[in-house]
This record gives C-alpha cells, sequence and structure tokens, in this order.
C-alpha cells in the first residue's frame, strides 16, 4: 500500500519536473515573432507593414506638402507660417508626429530585418530581398528625415548633426541608453550603405505591376541612390546611379506620351494603375479597408484649396501652351469653398477625397537628376540637354528643342535643368530640397540656412537629457 | 535535479531511522478505572486510543468518550487521537477527566506557506484571525469580515452593492500598476482567482447609454461612473467554512510565494472533521438591510426654484413649474429583509474525520428588486489509510445569483433625477420624459428600469484539492496534492425597449477561467538536543486557464425574447481563450538552539509563461532570526513576563500583476481595417519584443516583538517594516527615434514604512464576569524614490487624475486650489498656486499659459496615515455583549457626489443637494456656494472650447474632503443556554444554544460630508481610491440569530 502511494507520489514530482516546455505560451488572438517571421507569407505580411508605415509617415499631417507650400509656388492660409518661417517649436504636433512617423516606420523595417534571419525558414532567395526591401524602406525614410530634421544638411554641411540611427528594432529601453544625433555625413553613408548591400538582391520588377512601382525594386534603390547622392553634392555617383534607372528605360520605365495617364481623372475615387513612369510611389487609390478607404491626406486640401492655393506668378512663369499648366492645374472645387473659386490647384491630386495614387519618385525626375548631375560634373555637355528636352518636350510638344548652344555657362545650363524640375515636380512635395540645395531662396527669402529644417522634438531632447542635441537653428 | 535531492533525503532519512520499541512489565495488582475524555470545548471524543505505557495493553472510548481500563496504580495511561496532542496520565484515581487539545491548541500553530508553524516559533511577521472573530461579522465574503482585524491590513469596502470588490492593501502600495496592489489568496494550499479588475469586471451595455451632458455646459475633469461591475470573487467561499485566516506580511513569510507575494499573502484555512461524535450545527440569521443614509435633495418645488432663478440670471425665459414632488431615491429604496442559513456537521474516528457544511445567504439589496443569493457545499475529508499514509480532500462547491449589477446606476439616476416629475403619467405608464422642465434628460427613469430591466451575474465555483500524505518515518513528511479551480461566470443584461426607441438591447457575457496546481513537499522536523529543525522543500506547477466570450444584440421584437440569439441585430463583443503557467521550487529551513535561538531561511524560484525568455526565472531568498529573551536567565525569573520574542526578517518578493499575457514576446494583428499594401495583407505590430522587461521586485525588513505578559492576560506585537518595491512597471516614454511613443518599461522605485501594533488583553476572567479587549493600529507612509519619467505625471493612474512625483507619495490628488467664495460678488476665488489669488478659474487658461500644471497643488492621498480596529468582548454569566469598531484617519475622499448634486449648468438639469439653498445671494452674503451664475462657469480663454463648469471639476480642492472615520462595524449582544438545563430539557439532543441580536454599521463618526466615507468608485484599486460618485453606501443591517449544535 505505502509502497504504492509513494510511487503514485513519485509519479507526480516527475510529472511537474519538465515543464519548462509549458512556460512558452502562445496567444491565441495575435500572433508572435516566430509565428510570422517562420514563413515567407508572415514575413511579407510584415514588410507591407513597414512600407505602410513608411507610407503614412510621408502622407501623415503635411510632410508631402511641406516641400511646396514653403517654396514661393504655393499661397497658404496664415496658420502655415510658423512653418514657413523657421518658428515651429520643439513640442509642435507636426515636428513631433513626423519625426515618430518615420521612425516608426524604420523601427518595422528594423525589425524585418532582424527577425528573418533569427526565424525564417524558406528560400534565402527570398529571405534576402524582403531584408533588402527592408533597407530601402529604412534608407527612403532616413532620406526623407534629413530633408527635414537634419541641421543644414541639403546646405551643404556635412558635419552638420544628422540623426540617431537605430539600425535595430525596439527590444527593450533602459534608461539612458541613448543614441546621439550622427552626422549628416554618416547619415548619408548608412543611406548609400543600405541602399548598395540592398541592390543585388531586389529584383527589376515584380510579376504584378502594382508592386512593381509600389514596392521595392533596383531601379527604385538606383534612383533613390541617385537622390541621395544629388541632396549630398556627389554629382559623379548621382549621374552614374541615374543611367542605371535609365538603362531600364524603356523595358521597364517609359515616359508616358500622355500627362493623363500618369495623373488620371479620378473624380470618384476608383482604383488607378501606376503608370510606367512610377519609380516608387504608393498605390492609395487601390487600398480600400474594410470601413473606410484610404485617403492620402494630400487630395482633399489641394482640391478644396482651403490651405494652400497656386501662386498666380508660378503659372505665369510657364512657357506658353504647356501642357503641365493647362492639363495639370485646375480650378479644383467649385461647390463648398466660394472664397477661393477664383484660385488654382493641382490637378495631380484631383480626387477631392484623396484617393490617388502618390508618386515618390517618378522617371522626369531621374532624368533630370542625372541632365544636372552631368552638368556639374562635365559641363554643358549633350546627354543633359537631351534629358532636359524629353522632360520639356513631353509637356511642350511643339516647343524647339534645347541645344548646347543655348545655353551660355554651366550655370545657365543647370538653371534650365532646375527650371524644369520646378515645373514637372511641383506639388510633388520635392521642390523645397531643390532649392535649399542650390541656395535658390523659398517662400520666406531671408530666412538663415540654419531655420531651413524643423525642430528636433523636445522629448527626444528631455528624455536623452540634452544627449540628443536641438538643431543649431532652434537652440 | 531538486526532485532528485528529494528523493534521497527521503531514504536516507528511512534508513536511518527505525522505530524503537521498548518493553516492560510490571506485576502490580490491577483495578479497573474509569475515564472520560472531552475536547477543550467540552465534548466528549469517541475513539481515543488509551493505551498502558509500557504494556501493549489498550482500548478506546465509545460515544461518550469513556473507556474503562485494568491498571495498576503505577501505571500510566497514554491517549492518542488523529489532530489532537497525545497526552499522559498516571493511573493512582480510579476515575479520571480528561481533556485533549487539537494540536493547534496544543501548540498554537499557525498555517505558514505549504506548512504549519507553532506560533511561539514564529519569526516572520503573520496576523491571524479565528473563526470567532469572523463569526462576528454579518459579512457574505471574508475580506469585508476582517476590516480593521488585523494590523497592517487595510480593506476598503467599495460600495454598498451585495457582491462588489472591496480594495485589500497590505503594508502600502505595491506597485502603480491600479490593478496590482491585491494579495495572493491561497485557500487550503491552493492559489486561487483573486480580485482585481482584470479579471473581474463585468461591462455591459458600453453603447447604447443616453448621453449625459448632451450640449450646452460641460463640467470640467468630471468623473462618470461607467456601465460596468467588479465582482468580488473572495464572495464565492463561505466565511462560516474558515477555521483561520492567516495574513502573510514581511519578507519571511511572504517570500515563499515569490512573485506573487509582493502584496502580500492570505491564507485560508477551512474547517476540518474533528474526532469524536458528529456534531451538528444550525444557525440562522435574519434582519433588515438599508442604507446607512440618504442624501437631502431638493423636492419638487425647491427644484423649480433654482432652475427657474438660474436660467432667469441667464436671461433665458427658461420657467420650470412641474408641479408634481416625487423623492426618487425612495421610491428605488427598501428596507429589505435578508437570511442566512448555515449547516454544518462535523465527525471523526482515528481513521477517518469529515466536515460537511451546506449555506443558503439571502442578501436583497436595499435597491428595489435587486439582491443577492448564494448556495454553498463543502466536505473536507481525512483518511489514515495506514499509520504512515494520508489521503484527503477538501471540496466546495458555491453558486451565486447576483442581480444587483444595475444597482449602482439605479441609485445614481434616483438621486439625479428631477424631482418635480411623476413616476408614472396620468395613463399609468412610467414616464422616462422630462415633462414640461425645458431641460432634463428625455429618456430615464430609474423605477422603471430597477422593475424591467435585467442585469444578473451568475457564478459557479468548485475549488478543490486532494493530497496524499507519506511519513515513512516520524520526522519526515511527504506531501502531494493537486488542486482544481473551476471559476464560471454568466453575466447577463437585458433593457426593454424605452418609449425614446432606446434601450431594447442585451449582452451575454461569459467567463470561464480553470486552473490545476500540483504542490509536491517534503517536510522534516527533527529535534536533538538543543537542536531542532524544520525544513521543508517543494516544488509547485500551476497552469490556469481563462475564456471569454461576449456577445450583444439589439433590435429585439418583444421585451420577452430573452436571447441574444432571437435579437434583430447582434454582435460578437469578445471569445478569447488565455493561459498562463508558472513553475516554482521553494524550500524553507527553520533552526532552533536551545529553545532561545530561532533562525530561518526560504528561497523560491518562479518560471511564469507571463515573462520572456530572458527574465522567466527569479529567485527570492529570505533570512530571519528570533531570540525569545523569556528563556534567558536574566529574564526567566521576571514574573510578569511570560514570554517575550524579538524577531526580524529581510527578503525579496514579486508582483507579477504588470506583466501581460504571454509577457513581453512581439505581438502583431492584421490591421483592424482590413488593409493591403499593394495586394499584401498589412500585419501590424501590436506590442513589440521586449525581452528585457525585468519582475518587479521587493525588498523587505521587518523587525518585530511578540510579547506575552501577566500571565499570558496580555498579548503584545509590535513591528517596524520598510518595503522597497524597485523596478515597477508601467507603460512609459521612451526615445521616439525607437519607433513607439511609450512602452511598458521597468520605471520607478517606491517604499512604504510603517509600524503595526496588536494587543490583545483577557482583562477580567472572573468565573461569572470576563473583559476581553483587542486593539490593533497601523501607520504606513508611502514614497516614490524614482521615476524615471520628468518624475511627474498627472492621469497615470488612467482616470482618476492622480499624481506621481518622485519623493512625494504615490497616487496624489493634485488639484486647483478654490479658495473660497467671494462675498462681495459670489464668485469662486481660487489660488493660483503662487500665493495671490484670481477670479479666473485656473484650468480654464489652458490655452493661454505654458503649463496649466502649474497652478495645481498636491494634497495628499486616499489612503489612511493611520487605521485599526477595537474590539471589546463583555461576558456576564451567559450572556455576552460584543463591540467592534474600525477606524481610518488622514484619508481624503474627493466628494463627486457632491459635485454632481451642485451641477446645476448642463443640460441635463439633475437634482440637487440641498445644500444649494445656501447660494450666494446678496454681497455680504458669507457661504461656500457660489452665485448660481458666477464667473467660473466661463468659456476658456483662448479657446474654441464651449462653456465649461469649472466650480464643479473633480480636480478642484472645493470638493476634497478629510475621510477619517471610526466605525462602529458590528454590536451584538448573544445569550448562551445553560448547557446542563439545556440537555436535560432537550433529552441530550441539544447541546448549545445561543440567540442574539446583532447590529451592523450602526454609527460612523466621521467629518465627510457625504454618506460613507469608505465608499470606492474605483473598485479594487488601492492607487485609484478615493472618489465618492454617488457611489452606493453601506449597509445598516439589524439582525437577530440563533445558533444551535447538536
Amino acid at each position: 500500500m505505502s509502497k504504492r502511494i509513494f510511487i503514485v507520489s513519485a509519479c507526480l514530482f516527475f510529472l511537474t519536473v519538465s515543464c519548462n516546455k509549458q512556460l512558452d505560451l502562445a496567444p491565441e488572438n495575435t500572433l508572435v515573432d516566430k509565428t510570422v517571421f517562420t514563413t515567407e507569407a508572415g514575413t511579407e505580411q510584415a514588410l507591407s507593414e513597414a512600407y505602410y508605415d513608411f507610407m503614412k509617415a510621408v502622407t501623415n499631417g503635411f510632410t508631402y506638402n511641406y516641400g511646396d507650400f514653403t517654396t514661393p509656388i504655393l499661397n497658404k492660409t496664415l496658420y502655415y507660417n510658423t512653418y514657413t518661417n523657421g518658428e515651429a517649436t520643439p513640442t509642435d504636433y507636426y515636428v513631433v508626429n513626423t519625426w515618430t512617423a518615420f521612425f516608426k516606420a524604420i523601427n518595422n523595417a528594423n525589425n524585418v530585418i532582424l527577425k528573418i534571419p533569427e526565424y525564417a525558414d524558406y528560400s534565402t532567395e527570398k529571405q534576402n530581398q524582403f531584408i533588402s526591401e527592408a533597407k530601402f524602406v529604412r534608407a527612403f525614410c532616413y532620406l526623407d528625415l534629413l530633408c527635414l530634421y537634419g541641421d543644414e544638411a541639403l546646405s551643404g554641411n556635412l558635419s552638420g548633426l544628422g540623426l540617431p540611427l537605430q539600425l535595430t528594432p525596439f527590444q527593450g529601453y533602459n534608461t539612458g541608453e541613448i543614441i546621439p544625433r550622427n552626422t549628416n555625413a554618416e547619415v548619408f553613408d548608412q543611406i548609400i550603405k543600405d541602399l548598395n548591400e540592398a541592390l543585388p538582391n531586389l529584383p527589376d520588377q515584380f510579376l504584378d505591376a502594382v508592386k512593381t512601382r509600389s514596392r521595392a525594386t533596383s531601379g527604385a534603390a538606383w534612383a533613390l541612390l541617385a537622390r541621395a547622392y544629388l541632396y549630398k553634392g556627389d554629382f559623379g555617383n548621382a549621374a552614374a546611379a541615374a543611367a542605371k534607372v535609365l538603362e531600364k528605360s524603356p523595358a521597364i520605365y517609359q515616359l508616358s506620351a500622355n500627362l493623363l495617364s500618369v495623373f488620371p481623372p479620378n473624380p470618384t475615387g476608383s482604383a488607378q494603375s501606376l503608370s510606367s513612369e512610377y519609380v516608387f510611389g504608393f498605390p492609395v487609390s487601390q487600398m480600400i479597408s474594410n470601413s473606410t478607404s484610404t485617403n492620402n491626406n494630400i487630395g482633399s486640401t489641394y482640391y478644396f484649396k482651403r490651405s494652400y492655393w497656386i501662386n498666380k506668378d508660378f503659372i505665369n512663369e510657364f512657357e506658353p501652351n504647356d501642357l503641365r499648366v493647362s492639363q495639370l492645374i485646375w480650378k479644383g472645387d467649385s461647390v463648398y469653398n466660394p472664397n477661393m473659386f477664383g484660385e488654382f490647384t493641382t490637378y495631380k491630386f484631383n480626387n477631392p477625397n484623396g484617393r490617388d495614387n502618390v508618386p515618390l519618385i517618378r522617371l522626369p525626375e531621374v532624368m533630370l537628376t542625372r541632365a544636372e548631375a552631368l552638368a556639374h560634373t562635365e559641363g554643358i555637355n549633350d546627354v543633359s540637354v537631351q534629358l532636359l528636352n524629353q522632360v520639356r518636350n513631353r509637356s511642350l510638344p511643339n516647343a524647339t528643342a534645347y541645344s548646347t548652344s543655348d545655353f551660355s555657362s554651366e550655370d545657365a545650363l543647370i538653371a534650365s535643368i532646375l527650371r524644369q524640375r520646378k515645373f514637372e515636380l511641383a506639388f510633388e512635395g520635392l521642390y523645397r530640397y531643390d532649392i535649399i540645395r542650390n541656395h535658390i531662396p523659398l517662400i520666406v527669402p531671408d530666412i538663415p540656412e540654419n531655420k531651413k529644417v524643423l525642430p528636433i522634438p523636445q522629448s527626444e531632447i528631455d528624455i536623452s537629457k540634452g544627449l540628443i542635441q536641438q538643431n543649431s537653428g532652434y537652440r | 535535479m531538486i526532485l532528485k535531492r528529494i528523493l534521497v533525503m527521503n531514504l536516507i532519512v528511512c534508513l536511518a531511522l527505525l522505530q524503537r520499541e521498548a518493553t516492560a512489565q510490571d506485576m502490580r495488582p490491577l483495578r479497573e478505572i474509569k475515564g472520560v475524555v472531552k475536547n477543550e470545548k467540552n465534548i466528549p471524543l469517541a475513539g481515543v486510543t488509551v493505551k498502558i505505557k509500557g504494556n501493549g495493553k489498550a482500548t478506546t472510548t465509545d460515544e461518550q468518550g469513556k473507556f474503562l481500563l485494568l491498571t495498576s496504580p503505577s501505571d500510566t495511561i497514554q491517549l492518542s487521537a488523529i489532530g489532537y496532542t497525545p497526552i499522559e496520565s498516571p493511573c493512582r484515581k480510579i476515575s479520571v477527566s480528561l481533556i485533549m487539545l487539537t494540536h493547534e491548541q496544543a501548540l498554537q500553530e499557525v498555517v505558514i506557506g505549504y506548512g504549519r508553524e507553532k506560533k511561539s516559533n514564529l519569526t516572520g511577521s503573520i496576523s491571524s484571525i479565528s473563526s470567532e472573530e469572523l463569526e462576528k461579522s454579518p459579512a457574505i465574503s471574508f475580506d469585508n469580515a476582517i476590516i480593521g482585524k488585523a494590523a497592517g491590513v487595510f480593506v476598503s469596502s467599495s460600495s454598498g452593492v451585495p457582491g462588489s470588490a472591496t480594495a485589500i492593501t497590505i503594508r502600502g502600495l505595491s506597485t502603480l500598476n491600479p490593478d496590482g496592489s491585491q494579495p495572493l489568496v491561497v485557500i487550503d494550499g491552493i492559489p486561487v482567482y483573486g480580485s482585481g479588475k482584470g479579471m473581474n469586471n463585468k461591462v455591459f451595455n458600453p453603447s447604447t447609454t443616453a448621453a449625459i451632458g448632451f450640449g450646452g455646459t460641460y463640467v470640467s475633469d468630471r468623473l462618470d461612473p461607467k456601465n460596468e461591475f467588479e465582482n468580488n470573487p473572495l464572495a464565492s467561499l463561505n466565511p462560516a467554512d474558515i477555521e483561520s485566516i492567516e495574513i502573510l506580511k514581511d519578507a519571511y513569510a511572504t517570500a515563499i510565494y515569490g512573485s506573487r507575494g509582493s502584496a502580500g499573502v492570505i491564507l485560508i484555512t477551512t474547517k476540518k472533521g474533528t474526532n469524536g461524535k458528529a456534531r451538528f450545527n444550525v444557525q440562522y440569521v435574519t434582519g433588515s438591510i438599508s442604507p446607512i443614509a440618504k442624501y437631502s435633495l431638493l423636492n419638487g418645488p425647491q427644484y423649480n426654484e433654482i432652475y427657474t432663478e438660474y436660467y432667469r440670471q441667464l436671461g433665458l425665459n427658461d420657467v420650470f413649474s412641474s408641479p408634481y414632488n416625487t423623492s426618487w431615491v425612495d421610491s428605488v429604496t427598501r428596507t429589505a429583509i435578508s437570511h442566512q442559513l448555515d449547516l454544518s456537521m462535523s465527525a471523526g474516528t482515528d481513521k477517518a474525520r469529515i466536515y460537511l457544511s451546506g449555506s443558503y445567504t439571502d442578501q436583497p439589496s436595499y435597491i428595489i428588486n435587486n439582491g443577492y443569493q448564494r448556495y454553498t457545499g463543502r466536505m473536507n475529508f481525512t483518511y489514515n489509510a495506514s499509520r504512515k499514509i494520508t489521503v484527503g480532500a477538501d471540496m466546495s462547491l458555491s453558486y451565486s445569483f447576483n442581480n444587483s449589477l444595475n444597482a449602482p446606476t439605479i441609485w445614481r439616476q434616483a438621486v439625479l433625477k428631477a424631482p418635480n416629475l411623476p413616476v408614472r403619467d396620468a395613463n399609468g405608464n412610467y414616464l422616462y420624459a422630462k415633462g414640461t422642465n425645458p431641460y432634463g434628460n428625455d429618456d430615464l427613469n430609474p423605477v422603471a428600469d430597477a422593475n424591467l430591466n435585467t442585469n444578473q451575474l451568475e457564478m459557479n465555483d468548485g475549488l478543490g484539492n486532494i493530497f496524499v500524505e507519506f511519513k515513512p518515518v516520524s520526522s519526515l513528511t511527504l506531501r502531494s496534492e493537486v488542486g482544481v479551480q473551476l471559476s464560471n461566470s454568466d453575466a447577463y443584461t437585458r433593457r426593454v425597449k424605452r418609449p425614446s426607441g432606446l434601450g431594447n438591447d442585451g449582452i451575454q457575457s461569459n467567463t470561464s477561467n480553470k486552473k490545476y496546481v500540483i504542490n509536491n513537499t517534503a517536510t522534516f522536523n527533527r529535534s536533538f538536543n538543543r537542536h531542532s529543525i524544520n525544513a521543508m522543500i517543494g516544488q509547485s506547477y500551476e497552469h490556469s486557464n481563462e475564456n471569454t466570450s461576449g456577445m450583444g444584440g439589439y433590435d429585439f421584437f418583444s421585451d420577452d425574447i430573452r436571447s441574444i440569439s432571437a435579437a434583430g441585430r447582434k454582435y460578437v463583443i469578445s471569445a478569447l481563450r488565455q493561459n498562463w503557467a508558472m513553475v516554482s521550487y521553494f524550500s524553507r529551513l527553520n533552526y532552533e538552539y536551545d529553545r532561545k535561538y530561532l533562525f530561518g531561511v526560504t528561497y523560491r524560484i518562479d518560471g511564469s509563461s507571463r515573462f520572456s525568455q530572458n527574465n522567466r526565472y527569479v529567485g527570492f531568498p529570505s533570512l530571519s532570526a528570533g531570540w525569545r529573551l523569556s528563556e534567558e536567565d536574566f529574564l526567566k525569573d521576571v514574573k510578569w513576563i511570560s514570554q517575550l520574542k524579538l524577531r526580524g526578517s529581510v527578503g525579496f518578493s514579486g508582483n507579477n500583476s504588470a506583466a501581460s499575457y504571454y509577457g513581453s514576446q512581439g505581438q502583431y494583428i492584421l490591421n483592424s481595417d482590413n488593409l493591403s499594401y499593394a495586394g499584401v495583407q498589412i500585419l501590424q505590430m501590436a506590442q513589440p519584443d521586449n525581452p528585457n522587461l525585468k519582475w518587479e521586485r521587493t525588498r523587505s525588513y521587518d523587525v518585530g516583538l511578540d510579547a506575552s505578559l501577566f500571565d499570558r492576560k496580555v498579548d503584545i506585537t509590535l513591528d517596524y517594516y520598510e518595503r522597497r518595491i524597485k523596478d515597477m512597471i508601467l507603460s512609459s516614454a521612451i526615445p521616439l527615434y525607437q519607433g513607439w511613443i511609450s512602452q511598458p518599461q521597468n520605471i520607478g522605485d517606491m517604499v512604504n514604512r510603517g509600524a503595526e501594533l496588536m494587543v490583545n488583553a483577557r482583562l477580567i476572567s472572573h468565573k461569572n464576569f470576563k473583559w476581553n479587549t483587542s486593539f490593533n493600529i497601523s501607520t504606513n507612509t508611502n514614497k516614490i524614490l524614482k521615476l524615471n519619467f520628468g518624475g511627474e505625471e498627472v492621469g497615470l493612474a488612467n482616470d482618476a487624475f492622480k499624481y506621481m512625483k518622485v519623493g512625494e507619495p504615490a497616487g496624489q490628488f493634485y488639484l486647483y486650489d478654490w479658495a473660497m467664495v467671494d462675498p462681495s460678488t459670489g464668485n469662486p476665488i481660487w489660488g493660483d498656486g503662487k500665493g495671490g489669488i484670481s477670479m479666473v478659474p485656473p484650468a480654464s487658461l489652458f490655452a493661454v499659459v505654458p503649463d496649466v500644471n502649474d497652478f495645481r497643488k498636491t494634497y495628499g492621498t486616499a489612503l489612511p496615515d493611520f487605521f485599526g480596529g477595537i474590539g471589546q468582548t463583555f461576558t456576564y454569566k451567559n450572556w455576552d455583549l460584543d463591540f467592534f469598531a474600525s477606524f481610518a484617519v488622514g484619508s481624503h475622499m474627493i466628494n463627486g457626489s457632491l459635485a454632481s448634486l451642485l451641477t446645476y449648468s448642463t443640460a441635463d438639469a439633475n437634482n440637487l443637494s440641498t445644500k444649494i439653498l445656501d447660494r450666494w445671494l446678496v454681497p455680504g452674503h458669507e457661504t461656500d456656494i457660489p452665485r448660481l451664475v458666477n464667473a467660473s462657469i466661463t468659456k476658456p480663454q483662448g479657446s474654441a472650447s464651449g462653456v465649461t463648469d469649472y466650480t464643479t471639476s473633480r480636480t478642484n480642492s472645493r470638493f476634497l474632503e478629510d475621510a477619517s472615520y471610526l466605525r462602529l462595524r458590528t454590536v451584538s449582544i448573544s445569550y448562551n443556554m445553560d448547557a446542563q438545563k439545556l440537555k436535560k430539557m432537550t433529552s441530550g439532543v441539544i447541546n448549545t444554544m445561543r440567540v442574539f441580536v446583532r447590529a451592523t454599521n450602526l454609527l460612523t463618526i466621521t467629518s465627510y460630508s457625504g454618506l460613507d466615507p469608505e465608499v470606492s468608485a474605483f473598485g479594487s484599486s488601492a492607487i485609484q481610491s478615493g472618489y465618492d460618485e454617488l457611489t452606493m453606501p453601506q449597509n445598516k443591517l439589524i439582525q437577530v440569530g440563533i445558533n444551535i449544535s447538536l
């Protein structure tokens, strides 16, 4: 009897000894790292969030429009003066939210980069592709952040303070463990490094046409690299990188003959394809949720002209009969905002509910980048003029093409290229950065260089006890 | 490893200790002696083994406890019975009457974690509460019955709703997590599902409740109680089944519960069968229930006058003239009658012991048509399979039906409903609308709600454990036990369709919690020479599975349709299963030398699924020492000191309340809008991997003194402690460049320091007159030592506007300074926080000053500086008179009830307190109530917000009151029938009979101007406590009862 019970109790002991495994419990209503990153499908879905967060960062608040309303091409309401005057406070809602949103996307990209090697159980080719896509997103976010927050990053001060380079996902915060801001040069280098590492593993195109233009491809990575070098002032590399993209034309990328196929009329907010001019963009029109449709947060602002509208001087700058005026500038709303009925706005985002796709890199940008970079390195040259003509003549089919003799100097050629950049890429969030890096006045002409960026959020300075320094214009 | 060691140790002990039997012979003449054996309660014991020492002869006692044995005068008899301490008696007399004491009584043992310990040997700090103390309270759950009875344990009943939660705080706050200061509750060795909002909150009708405060003026920083009910899980245990409660307070006592010990541990031991003839006990109690007080509210004409005046002052021609005069509170309240029936049986032989009990409780609410019923049953059984093996089981089942979930809402609505409206209209239908009143809620009738709506909670709770104990040798006990708790609750809400078309909805939610626990322990107990060792080593595994599902429906085609499935429209609220598990190893060694010096050490390792791999296992050590001074030569001869012991302990315990399920693993969910990016579904990171999150850890010191003086007539226990809590987890800001705004972090340290004194005295012990008194008092001060954020955070404790700052106590009230009402203008005057005054409410300046919090000040916390209890028991012949009062000093409360009852500015046009009659009227009028239209009901400066009423904001010192109180909790007078006479009268059927009258919450002395200084709108959360938001006051009970023992 006692033996039996002894055995029973001994069994009970054993029953409970090896239960460390039983402490590894997984939740029922959520997925954990392991379940997500083991499979190709799960990883791709997690990567999808990195793209989505990147999209939200770019379209959040006024991030995208900031590149235009701070330049003379737009008029704006008084509300935006603090941002154009360099007077935004470090606790400003947009200052804090924009910063946070980009770093959220970076964190997701970092998470994909870290977790794939840890858990992935599928082809290494796919693993490398996903990691490379994440690096593309991270590089893009850092370049955007540099434009917004890097202390004189585009004014040519490479030793100015850039951003904290956070290259691993959040895995707990130990008080005081702060990454101070790296220099602008270091951030540029990281962007270039990420893109160079990503390039060998990125596909030229996806089977799905939408993915080819809204996810990282080798073309998109080269194009972003070209932009990064251009912004950094490294014209040789910028020209070379841009050439890599142009090699893929016309196979993958092509200038559309018709501007309205790039920026199609979209009164009802239906799904629009991304034209072959898109090197990279967000397919907003195709994103429909259960409850409400996704909004690019850009279209309605332009359509109703409540915040900004086109400066008529800008319209007058165009050459006569430019299709970019006749086709891409209109009056938008004619019902709701009577005070503004006489003003003009862009047709690039013509859906009143913001249901248009959002271009981030279009082929003309890459062409003009190469033209500008070559003009810097080689002076007046045929290739630059030819690229300039392709962009200009698409919208001015009857105009006489430029020839090298039309330009008295290298500077005159560059000025002409920048002018086309301004016309071609207007309202696509880029003009501000072109004029900063070329020391052309912003809408507020006498603003000092160190005010041409946003302040760093105050909470970063507070939590780091000053280890993260404020931008020099805001100290 | 540990297991192996246990087995090896076990074997060694088996071999080493062989039983020895000495034999001797005595040849003197024999004669028969007669004896009777009883226990300390004078109950005869049957089945006691009576053996002659050194000679095999033995017998057992009969039903009447009698025995006969042939002995010689030089013999000694030995008496033994299971559960009783063996005694010896010489055989010189031929008739003996012997008393045997149970182990507990003989040794004064107390239950400690995974074992028992002689009270005199305790080196930790433990408060014990006996069943006799519990029986004095009419409370339906033991947590309400121990209020004021144990030093260092602050219990506050959150409201007068039957079955509602209490906040139990042992030695101060244990964490900043609002849900984390609740102690661990262990019943017969099984840790059970305890209180806490997370597990016990029932939410109902969240979506379709008519909005309060629609349009017009808003009240700044107000608290609107939610439609929810926090259930008290401890109510499933019938207090009559409890033999004793031990509250473990210091490190040495709690460290054995490791990661869950930080907030203290309550050990409950249920009654077990006793040897001897079967004893039956019947108790029936009935009585009246009413609220301890009611508000003084405006009647219909007064209501008309005030509101008409207010709108006239505003320049509006809105006249209130409805002619009715209804007391809504009287319409929804009643004097209810309660019933409580307890039956129990206890019996045992040396082979088996059994305790059986059943109870029925009917405690209606003083709100009409609301109440609480409970049925419980228990069987505790022990069987000695052999001399070395004992098996047993403790099983209990309880079912409760609580349909008073609506009571708080009905009470609140009745208090606030316009008194100039009738309950029913001219056609006899319930009137929901606001009649001719220009303002008011158009869709409210508390009487109709009480009578027509259903809101009930059914709870089934089963708790059982079976154990086997194996004693290979007398010094070693191996024990394995398996415990299971099944706890199901089924909440159902159904509202009928109101004339407005609203209502007509229902919600049903089920919670099903299951846990099993396996405990294995080996206890070694041995004394040799001057050494005494009591060692225990053990291991435990615990697994919990918690299921919730909920569904809702609306658009029922008839009010008589009850099933959600028949609703016109249905939705799923939740459907989720969650698990957690714990593996633990623990050990304890107590060593005593020369009966003077005591040493103890414990160590526990806990591994929990709630924490991530990197910090999964944590060890919790503790050390203690004691010195029994009274055994030393220099005190041995001091007559008035019966016992004196100095003790101290240091150790660690933890708190796992802040850990979510599945701890800090990265978690992903599909985008809630089911969005795709370029055709790929977006999987969102819901929570990042946070692998370095550490357990909250408490380091406690305790020094104490146990003294027994004047021939053990006075017992004194004195303790001083410090509890330093490290690495408290709270969600807090991180650098934004890490991708998140805030994440749970080990952000702060906190300390509690306090002292406790407990005195029990048997002042007079004459034959006819006895006077016993007990007194305890505790103090605790709390201070935050470190917070990683700026050092202050408002609103940290969720909705409770509480404030945290380094160097100050946690959970302070942080308020704008309401100075006075200006006698010349009738406008409120505010302090500006810098010594000046202002007519502008500081809170209204949020848009024009950098930080509006600069105007605020701290005003102390809701927890008391001192608290305790006083008990007096007088016995005169057959009469007993018993008083018990509890007190708390230095606690604060925001009288949100008064704030609600002085809010006339909103379009709700609620009823008001009669205090409004003393509003400022003419210049020179000195009063606390500003003029109706005043400068603090205003638009905030520089902001687009509408008119805001700052006079009744909850962040306004106007409503902060001292909530110190002394409450006479119970008074009872009982009469015990004379046992001898009773036996004669009933020919031995009835052993004892007692009749009693008892009053509960008869008297409260307090300066608090609300109804009850003890309520909390935030249920079991101590850190959020201190708000009276028309919370239902406690019950006043007047009861009569009879107790019969057969």
